[in-house]
């Protein structure tokens, strides 16, 4: 097979959603007349894509025979195959989201088109394996970003305006920090890097300011002590879809380019960057905690608390730079984040009531059980009870802390469990509400919360996957 | 990877028994207001099953060679340290397993009385919470015992906060966070001594024998024991047990009062023992000692203080933490043979006190001792049983309680004379308080003034009977708890003792 052909295959998921995207931008500019199916015919075709780059991934390409190559752009090896089917996964969920949320106006096909559009970026930056690519896939996504958060209800473009300042930020810092290594070692391929570094020590020391600046602007977009300080003005501004993309597809991005970074160009500074991400990660933990202890508001508990897993999933990674073995703890804690978050934010949309206040969600349970049941089963996962795959997530981190010796972060780590099972239970409190209250305090617990039938689907198969891997965590690699 | 490695009939038996509850009782949260007819005939079916199936794997407990019957595995994808879904009964487990199939059906009997919304989620919060903690104790893998536990203690905090009395948000609030922190700092432990000891395994039968011990252990035992103390509510770690018990709905209060609570010295007399550093306790046990006598005396004076009825009974569990802790420590068969006894016999007893307790809050809408009095002319089968639950949580002889608290005191004053003494203080101090409570509450000027003050219906009569039955049952037939107890195979205690 040609490289053409070769690499037209392995980028099919990414190809196919490319034009998902464009087809559904067209479509939505030229006949959003046609009626308000659009959107649902966008996310139908967005899930069969889905299944069948999962099938042409896992069946397709070994049955072809295409066996993994990298060259000095990017890499199409298994892990990334599945980082890509993964990130798919995500986008569906937000327009999942999108679709069904009550905080959105008239349904948009562009929205969804640009969810998918930003998803792309993210794929390619699963298999990139050069810095530059790195830095403009990253900032695609980022400035998408913008523009998702940016769209439907009032007060949305002020929280697209907040998140503009630390992209443009954290794009500019990376630029530079790129820059840097690239004038100090003359290249920005991920293979030749390790080396290139090494002998550019030599001289003046601008490698390690460039990787400081690259690392800290990656900081920046998974929420780091003290990078994340915008998250909660943000968030608090963005309706349930974008605050999921924000903090799914996000997240997802910042921690596959982390990792990329830490275990590819920049590993040679593994003895430096452990104890500093360590110490960062200690720091990121008790911040966010604090923080989301004193939040009344929804939407800024979420970012909060986002930040407190942000901690976890960055003392993951320096545990997985010490010992490359344990660095699938970090991804196996990016899925159980996402799928609770993805959760949350779905059964947040479909009971979205205009206000973010957390008292705005009492007695959800008492309005639609199956959404209240949902919204426990979200936040307890966030909080690591079992059996949900937030304790998973949680153990093989701690887990790996104890085999390290590290234990300092061990004790912040169960602090941060601790003290954010209070500000997590809060929110589940007031969403399973008191039994005799229902008819007598609360004259909203009589006001039913109908959902349409496919979006409990989604609900439903996002409640098993969080029990599922809980219970049996070795149906995903969890390197244990 | 997800097939069982261990396919025995009886296996699967228990682990059906186990399962069924919590599958049942997920699917219960999802119809919160079910017609009561056919919710309460599916909770009660299903706890009925529990307890039959119980009751059976009992009478045909025949250990293998390493203690256990009725062995299943199923590894779902934590092989590589070591761990999967190990379940099996032995001569300690078994106790306990019995003990919380039979303090289920109690609490699911008087379930069959609740009028009020939302019946669907606490039945179903109830036979999770009972799959849980069935699970925990019939788990052989240290692991999964651990995270079944966990599964029972987030039912007990949800019921709290949906059905709980009065101040129950600051009663979740610190319920929650000692549960957790406890629970953590368990688990933490257990890491540390899972790659102190260099054993990879968190299977029961595996790790007998293979931890060496050494200071490398110290710190995983220091943070097991420290969340131990937590969860078993050892002084100063008791306020929460205290609240817990006193604003937690009947069902969970028995449930909690009468299994849960167990779990921490089940957890490390099953688990742990036998990992113990030569030098026997060491510090930890010098520091065991002194909580345990301020337990003691000090629990059992200030429930003197108390005027709640609930209060007062989670302030005598509390005492009796004391006395569980000392004879763990004293590493004497016979303390810990009497530990068994005694842990099944308090089970019982706090699961009836703790029932009549809130029936009669039902009633009256208060257990203020002093606004009570007389009650044995007008709720005379109330009153039998009440007596008969509050004269077995003081060890009287007639209740299964009784050998316990005598195995206990023997392997005590064997290793600790002094202390001996102290848990004789302390019992002599709980028998005053409960004489003085049967007589306030049962005797004397009939203080209610409801004109009609119902007896116990049928459906809490027979959860009361079952509870006292086996109290007295066992009083009379201890062996079938302590004959399997002496087997070599079950030994607990370090191999150098």
């Amino acid at each position: 097979m040609s490289d053409f052909g070769f690499y037209f295959v392995c980028f099919l998921p990414e190809i196919g959603l490319a034009l998902l995207a464009l087809v559904g931008v067209i479509v939505s500019a030229a006949f959003q007349r046609l009626g308000k199916d659009l959107p649902g015919m966008f996310l139908l075709s967005q899930g069969i894509w889905s299944v069948m780059s999962l099938a042409a991934v896992s069946l397709f390409r070994p049955m072809l025979g295409l066996v993994a190559h990298t060259n000095a752009w990017v890499s199409t090896d298994a892990s990334s195959d599945l980082t890509c089917v993964g990130l798919l996964a995500i986008s569906l969920i937000i327009n999942a989201i999108y679709m069904y949320a009550r905080d959105e106006g008239p349904r948009r096909m562009e929205f969804m088109a640009l969810v998918a559009a930003g998803t792309i970026p993210l794929m390619v930056l699963a298999r990139s394996m050069n810095l530059g690519l790195t830095f403009v896939a990253l900032e695609v996504a980022s400035l998408i970003g913008v523009v998702i958060i940016s769209l439907g209800g009032p007060g949305r473009a002020t929280g697209g305006l907040r998140y503009l300042l630390p992209a443009g930020i954290s794009a500019g810092m990376m630029l530079w920090g790129v820059a840097l290594i690239a004038a100090a070692t003359g290249t920005l391929d991920y293979a030749q890097l390790p080396q290139a570094v090494a002998t550019a020590l030599e001289g003046p020391n601008w490698v390690s300011v460039g990787m400081a600046l690259v690392l800290a602007s990656v900081a920046f977009k998974l929420g780091i002590f003290p990078f994340g300080y915008y998250l909660p003005a943000v968030y608090e501004r963005c309706g349930y879809a974008g605050l999921g993309f924000l903090a799914t597809l996000g997240k997802a991005g910042a921690v596959i380019a982390l990792i990329g970074l830490v275990q590819g160009p920049f590993i040679g500074f593994w003895r430096q960057i452990v104890p500093i991400f360590g110490v960062l990660a200690i720091l990121t933990l008790i911040w966010g905690v604090f923080g989301a202890l004193r939040q009344t508001d929804i939407k800024r508990l979420l970012a909060l608390s986002g930040v407190v897993h942000a901690g976890f999933i960055l003392g993951a990674v320096s545990l997985g730079i010490s010992n490359p073995a344990f660095m699938q703890t970090a991804w196996f804690y990016l899925v159980a984040y996402v799928l609770a978050l993805g959760l949350i934010a779905m059964v947040l949309g479909l009971s979205a009531s205009g206000s973010n206040a957390i008292d705005a969600l009492r007695n959800t349970y008492a309005r639609n059980p199956y959404l209240g049941i949902a919204g426990v089963v979200g936040f307890a996962s966030l909080a690591g009870l079992p059996p949900l795959v937030g304790f998973m997530a949680k153990f093989f981190v701690f887990l790996r802390a104890v085999q390290s010796g590290s234990w300092g972060l061990v004790w912040v780590m169960i602090f941060a469990s601790v003290v954010g099972l209070y500000y997590y239970f809060k929110v589940v409190l007031t969403l399973i509400g008191r039994a005799e209250l229902i008819e007598t305090e609360m004259p909203i617990a009589g006001v039913r919360i109908t959902i349409p039938r496919t979006a409990a689907v989604v609900v439903g198969a996002l409640m098993l996957a969080i029990v599922l891997l809980g219970v049996c965590p070795g149906l995903v690699p969890t390197g244990i | 990877m997800m097939i069982p490695t261990t396919v025995d009939f009886s296996g699967v038996c228990l682990f059906g028994v186990v399962l069924l509850p919590m599958l049942v009782g997920i699917g219960l949260l999802f119809v919160p207001n079910p017609p009561k007819l056919w919710l309460h005939a599916i909770g009660l079916s299903v706890l009925g099953v529990v307890f039959a199936s119980a009751m059976g794997l009992w009478s045909g407990f025949h250990p293998g060679a390493d203690g256990y019957a009725f062995e299943f595995a199923l590894p779902l994808g934590l092989q590589g340290i070591g761990s999967s879904l190990s379940l099996g009964l032995n001569a300690i487990s078994l106790p306990m397993f019995v003990l919380t199939a039979v303090v289920g059906l109690a609490a699911g009997f008087l379930m069959t009385d609740i009028k009020r919304e939302r019946a669907g989620l606490i039945w179903g919060l109830v036979l999770i919470a009972q799959g849980g903690m069935l699970g925990a104790f019939a788990c052989m893998d240290l692991f999964y015992a651990f995270f079944l536990h966990e599964i029972a203690l987030l039912p007990t905090f949800i019921a709290l906060v949906a059905f709980g009395g009065a101040d129950r948000r600051h009663a979740a609030t610190e319920v929650g966070i000692s549960m957790l922190a406890g629970s953590l700092l368990v688990l933490a432990g257990l890491l540390a001594l899972y790659f102190g000891s260099g054993v990879h395994s968190f299977n029961l039968v595996d790790l007998r024998g293979q931890f060496e011990g050494g200071g490398a252990l110290a710190l995983g035992w220091g943070m097991l024991l420290l969340g131990t103390a937590i969860l078993i509510g050892l002084w100063p770690f008791h306020s929460w047990v205290v609240r817990l018990l006193e604003c937690a709905p009947t069902p969970f209060a028995m449930l909690h009062a009468g299994a849960i609570k167990f779990f921490g010295i089940y957890f490390v007399v099953q688990g742990f023992l036998w990992a113990l550093p030569p030098e026997g306790w060491g510090v930890a046990g010098v520091v065991a000692k002194v909580l345990a006598v301020v337990a003691l005396v000090g629990l059992a004076l200030a429930a003197l203080e108390q005027k709640d009825l609930k209060r007062i009974f989670a302030y005598l569990a509390l005492v009796h933490v004391g006395t569980f802790v000392l004879a763990v420590v004293s590493l004497k068969p016979a303390a810990l043979t009497g530990l068994i006894l005694a842990m099944l016999g308090g089970g019982l007893a706090l699961a009836l006190v703790f029932a009549l307790a809130g029936r009669l809050e039902h009633r009256l809408g208060t257990t203020d001792i002093d606004k009570l009095g007389g009650l044995r002319a007008r709720m005379g089968k109330w009153s039998a049983f009440f007596m008969g639950g509050a004269l077995a949580l003081i060890a009287l002889p007639g209740f299964v309680n009784f050998w316990g608290e005598l195995g206990m005191l023997i392997g005590i004053a064997e290793r600790f004379p002094l202390l001996a003494v102290g848990v004789g203080v302390s019992l002599g101090v709980c028998a005053v308080l409960v004489l003085r409570i049967l007589t306030g509450v049962l005797m004397g000027e009939d203080k209610q003034p409801r004109a009609e003050l119902p007896d116990l219906s049928r459906a809490e009569f027979c959860a009361c009977a079952m509870l006292l039955a086996l109290l007295v049952g066992l009083m009379l037939f201890p062996a079938s708890v302590t004959l399997p107890l002496a087997a070599k195979s079950v030994s607990v205690l370090p191999f150098y003792l």
